[in-house]
């Protein structure tokens, strides 16, 4: 471990933001830190609820939760990693697993401290400094003397932002279920008469919901106690200055160029009378046990006739239960409103609105056969309409239209040039390419732009060799036309020479055209 | 960059401001105090009221939705963003650029908890905080709030009584700050880790007996004691 390579800003911070780095810690870090945890507890899930027998399954949640501390223990071994840059696989913390489980105190952590509500907190003393005995009792008693009412409240806040998750589902699903059958469950679940057979699937439901609180708030509980420690950490062996003292002590080590000092190992000796926290578990299973009554002998006709009434007239069999759900409105109470009408006006208006209706379909049906070309263009992929470019007449006071331009551009030059024209010949060069990449190639060329905006356009649509070629004789024409400095003729003759193939998918296009 | 939950908001005056959000955890913790100051206030208003039968009930009634929706508001503006609970969290509302928040902000915060509320106890309201960067729940972002911590003035007033004497290499403002941060932390730390701690700072404390003592000399001196 080295403080330089954390990748979080050490300094002094209150309990509070400590706790909220550990939040921002996890919002940066989710998407490595969340497939192992999801798959540890999506296997652990599946085996508790196909393990448990089924009049169990309502406390699958309580034994999931039961087993956090092994989450805890996959979420800081990701996490711990991630403070200092490395970026672990999921492959790797599920082969770190073994060593997780019997390395780092779970059995106690299971057992008879997992009430312990300075969970997150004091983890990272069991897994990460792997004390045991007498100087893990100490170094608690360190940590608890400040942070440990904050590690409390952190564990309290979780535990209402996992509240938070669950009610906020089920009042999800009640808001979209008009049958009001997840209302009854969930008043069920207050009153305790969970019936096994059909309510399989809402206590899975149940189960769902919670294993969800947890995968979202788990990871942010273990980060905020980590930070936590960390800050405690940092407070007790100003982590700050020595990362400040390092970075001035290796700048003077560079201005006097001498050696390094060597670097003692830490030494806490902070001993302070032990106060920590444990509590034992306690629950109980309450089962009810059922006896089948059976009459020994049956009865007469008569008495059992009346035996079975008074039986049915039992509370059990009279068990009322107002169910709210929506349900069509009653018809003659429509009709009841209405009766002010008379059956005829009714009929009347019911026939015309009839008719009209399907007048209108006709209608509507007529006018789609009438439209139908540009109904179906409608339906055809949609494209983006460019704005058709309309290509410049004159760009920087020279004339590119195409035909003011002679029929044989390169051998027009030629003549020039050799006539002493190099100004003239190397401006019908320049006006011929401008002509090809506005008209031929529909490059987005307007009058505002120079040369060097065009070979900017020019550059992704173009192919090296031509683009090549288009930026020499933007250079030699700028040279001549700016700075009246003629080429020399061995700078000249390529582009001479080189016009055809630039203007090679012109000739392309045309020939192409030709065929056709 | 190394991860930190701070912003800086930049003054026209050049000062960079460091802002610290505070996040789910002390907002809720915050939110609960609140949520049972309410409760208790609720609770003496319809006993005092229910005396005087359903004209007091009604009242009641009244007086309760007065509290629960203009509670937030009334403290946020009266006593620099913070109701009770955020008081007791050392938390307060404030505008994103940690300027004072104005009534329409904390009208607009405090109404759209109905949505932060929804669909129940706070649930896109926790979403909403544990998505953003800076901890904002939904009415936060409609009117451009955000819940920042109070910085305590934890060190900056502790003396320190050693001796001046002046560094023999010129010192950057952080290097600075980190000796008479060390200075001030004397009580703190152990022995054994402030001699530790010095040693890192190499030839600023070469051949000196008690590295420790020589760097809060200089932090003495950096702070403009006289010998």
């Amino acid at each position: 471990m080295k403080l330089t390579d954390l990748n979080i800003q050490v300094r002094q911070r209150s309990a509070w933001e400590a706790i909220d780095l550990g939040f921002a810690l996890v919002q940066q870090h989710w998407k490595a830190l969340m497939p192992p945890y999801f798959l540890l507890l999506l296997l652990i899930a599946l085996c508790v609820w196909l393990i448990l027998p089924e009049a169990y399954l309502p406390i699958a949640g309580l034994v999931v939760w039961w087993l956090k501390p092994l989450f805890d223990r996959l979420l800081l071994y990701m996490l711990s990693r991630q403070l200092f840059n490395e970026t672990p696989h999921a492959a790797d913390a599920f082969s770190a697993l073994p060593q997780l489980i019997w390395q780092t105190g779970l059995f106690s952590a299971l057992t008879y401290r997992r009430l312990s509500l300075s969970r997150s907190y004091i983890l990272p003393i069991w897994q990460l400094e792997g004390l045991r005995g007498k100087p893990l009792k100490e170094r608690k008693a360190v940590m608890y003397l400040q942070g440990h009412s904050h590690a409390l409240w952190l564990t309290m806040g979780c535990i209402h932002l996992e509240f938070i998750v669950v009610l906020s589902l089920y009042a999800l699903i009640l808001m979209f279920d008009p049958t009001g059958a997840t209302w009854e469950h969930i008043k069920n679940l207050f009153r305790g008469d969970v019936d096994i057979d059909s309510q399989y699937w809402r206590m899975l439901l149940d189960f769902t919901f919670y294993l969800l609180a947890i995968l979202v708030i788990e990871p942010f509980y273990v980060a905020a106690g980590f930070m936590l420690y960390i800050n405690r950490r940092t407070q007790l062996e100003a982590w700050d200055i020595e990362l400040a003292f390092r970075n001035l002590g290796e700048r003077l080590t560079q201005l006097a160029k001498t050696g390094a000092s060597t670097l003692p190992s830490l030494v806490l000796l902070l001993v302070f009378a032990s106060s920590y926290f444990s509590s034992t578990p306690a629950f109980a299973q309450y089962t009810e046990s059922e006896h089948e009554f059976l009459a020994e002998e049956r009865l007469p006709p008569e008495q059992a006739a009346t035996t079975i009434k008074a039986v049915m007239a039992l509370d059990e069999f009279n068990n009322l239960t107002k169910v709210k759900t929506w349900v069509a409105k009653d018809k003659q109470e429509t009709e009841r409103s209405n009766h002010k009408l008379s059956e005829g006006v009714i009929q009347l208006i019911a026939s015309l609105l009839k008719s009209l209706l399907w007048i209108a379909a006709v209608v509507a049906v007529i006018l789609a056969l009438v439209y139908r070309q540009k109904i179906l263009s409608y339906l055809a992929p949609f494209r983006k309409q460019t704005k058709p470019i309309t290509a410049p007449e004159i760009l920087f006071g020279l004339d590119i239209r195409p035909e003011s331009l002679p029929a044989d551009i390169a051998g027009t030059a030629r003549q020039l040039w050799q006539a002493g024209q190099a100004r003239e010949a190397l401006s019908l060069l320049y006006r011929g390419a401008l002509v090809i990449l506005t008209h031929e190639e529909q490059l987005a060329i307007h009058t505002g732009h120079t040369e060097g905006d065009i070979l900017k356009l020019a550059k992704p649509s173009t192919e090296v060799e031509r683009y090549h070629y288009l930026r020499t004789l933007t250079k030699l024409w700028q040279t001549i036309a700016y700075a009246h400095r003629s080429p020399a003729p061995q700078e000249i003759e390529p582009l001479l020479a080189g016009w055809n193939q630039f203007q090679a998918p012109r000739l392309a296009a045309q020939t192409a055209e030709g065929q056709a | 960059m190394r991860l930190d939950t701070t912003y800086t908001v930049n003054t026209p005056e050049g000062i960079a401001l460091e802002l610290s959000p505070a996040g789910p955890v002390p907002r809720t913790l915050a939110w609960l105090v609140d949520l049972m100051i309410r409760a208790g206030v609720s609770l003496l208003i319809i006993i005092l009221l229910a005396f005087m039968g359903s004209l007091g009930i009604g009242l009641a009634m009244i007086l309760i939705f007065l509290l629960e929706w203009f509670y937030p508001v009334w403290f946020e503006l009266r006593s620099q963003g913070q109701t009770p609970g955020k008081r007791l969290l050392n938390i307060y509302v404030a505008h994103l650029d940690a300027s004072p928040i104005s009534p329409a902000a904390s009208v607009v915060r405090n109404l759209l908890r109905v949505v932060d509320f929804l669909p129940f106890f706070y649930g896109f309201g926790l979403a909403s905080t544990l998505l953003s960067k800076r901890f904002q729940r939904l009415g936060d972002l409609a009117a451009n709030t955000v819940v920042l911590h109070k910085s305590l003035p934890v060190l900056s007033q502790r003396e320190i009584s050693a001796s001046p004497e002046p560094a023999n290499v010129s010192l950057s403002l952080p290097e600075q700050q980190a000796l008479i941060l060390f200075a001030q932390r004397e009580a703190t730390l152990t022995a054994e880790r402030q001699q530790e701690l010095a040693q890192f700072t190499a030839s600023l404390v070469n051949h000196k007996t008690d590295p420790a003592a020589h760097l809060r000399s200089i932090a003495s001196w950096l702070l403009g004691k006289q010998a």
